[in-house]
């Protein structure tokens, strides 16, 4: 057994277990997005953790507000979303969907988590506080594929997104190999 | 594969034998552990019922279901019920369903339920419950409910485990098919 054979089949093994590719991107603070009703891609500027270096490839959040995963494998993705609050309407959804390898188009590609809140026609406001909305799934992915986060909200007015780490993001982290037969 | 690494002694030969159970079984174990998802492709007709006594799910499509030994959770053919572990440990637990919209106000839940392996339809004991999620929408909607569920739990051998579902808006509701708003997940996290 050569030195070299130890590092590639123990080494490196062990380093992506106890260290496996992870992200979690967010929306600055500093820079809240306004969302009309169209469905908008969210702006991810931001990381807290990001791909580890070690890993050849694509790393981090990437050009176009989007996490490109360094290496396929099944991939645990969580997401919240908060919108500032809305006067009475007789609409008011807020749709949050992620989706994979769209390339910042709302239909594009394949989606992974869709999820809403919704008011009602008899006019229940989401008067005085944001909306919160969380998701969780296991998404395979190969190397190179990416995930965006979509919004939208039908109001009727202008809303923010409430921006920063504990508000709005998207993280993924791997947590093993691709299943047979995936994406 | 699971249980704790060996513990070598001087008096151990390392052998071809040895390390490939030791170590290859060992990190292949940690690479390729136990997961599933089911999902449901075609719309529930009208059969959720309208009370508030979960009532087994049922799914159509099976994206994954894989063991680095080779087992499976899912036995036969759709529709599937219930999953059956098969190598112990904690497992997440993730699920999401899309109610319909609805014409009244009303609860909306789904649960985990162990140990039942009930058939489609069939009512969920509470005392089988080891999670859930409900809300409340006190007004007329104008889209589909969401409900989810998160957990970590300890699964034995043979356990199995299934979704509860219902609502109680005062009419049956489909269920929004799609892998994206009505899914069933598994994944092994540890012994």
């Amino acid at each position: 057994m050569t030195a070299a054979r130890l590092n590639t089949e123990l080494r490196d093994q062990f380093i992506r277990l106890y260290g496996p590719p992870r992200c979690h991107a967010y929306q600055d603070a500093a820079s809240p997005q306004s969302l009309t009703s169209s469905t908008t891609l969210v702006v991810l500027t931001l990381t807290k953790t990001s791909f580890d270096a070690s890993y050849s490839g694509p790393t981090l959040l990437a050009a176009g507000n989007r996490l490109t995963l360094p290496i396929a494998g099944l991939y645990l993705v969580t997401t919240a979303l908060q919108i500032d609050e809305a006067a009475t309407s007789t609409s008011n959804q807020r749709v949050l969907n992620i989706r994979r390898n769209s390339n910042n188009a709302p239909a594009g590609g394949t989606s992974h988590i869709l999820r809403n809140r919704a008011g009602n026609a008899s006019g229940w406001a989401f008067s005085s506080n944001p909306t919160e909305q969380t998701a969780a799934k296991l998404v395979p992915c190969n190397a190179n594929d990416h995930l965006q986060f979509f919004v939208s909200q039908n109001s009727g007015a202008t809303k923010s997104v409430l921006a920063g780490q504990q508000h709005t993001f998207l993280e993924a982290i791997w947590v093993r190999t691709l299943p047979a037969g995936t994406p | 594969m699971s249980g704790q690494p060996r513990t070598w002694l001087p008096s151990d030969q390392v052998t071809h034998t040895a390390f490939n159970t030791e170590v290859r079984d060992a990190l292949n174990a940690a690479y390729g552990a136990p997961a599933m998802e089911l999902s449901q492709s075609t719309t529930y007709g009208s059969t959720t019922a309208s009370g508030v006594a979960a009532t087994v799910a049922s799914f159509n499509t099976k994206y994954f279901d894989a063991s680095s030994d080779g087992s499976v959770m899912l036995s036969g053919s759709a529709p599937w019920t219930y999953m059956t572990v098969m190598v112990p440990g904690t497992y997440m637990i993730l699920a999401q369903t899309s109610f319909a919209q609805a014409s009244g106000t009303g609860q909306y839940y789904v649960g985990a339920y162990v140990d039942q392996a009930l058939a489609f339809g069939a009512t969920l004991p509470d005392t089988a419950r080891i999670g859930y999620e409900i809300i409340n929408r006190d007004r007329n909607l104008n889209s589909p409910a969401y409900v989810s569920l998160e957990l970590e739990y300890p699964l034995g051998a043979g356990n199995t485990l299934q979704l509860g579902i219902w609502q109680d808006t005062g009419a049956a509701l489909n269920i929004n098919p799609g892998a994206d708003r009505f899914y069933f997940q598994m994944f092994r996290l540890s012994d």
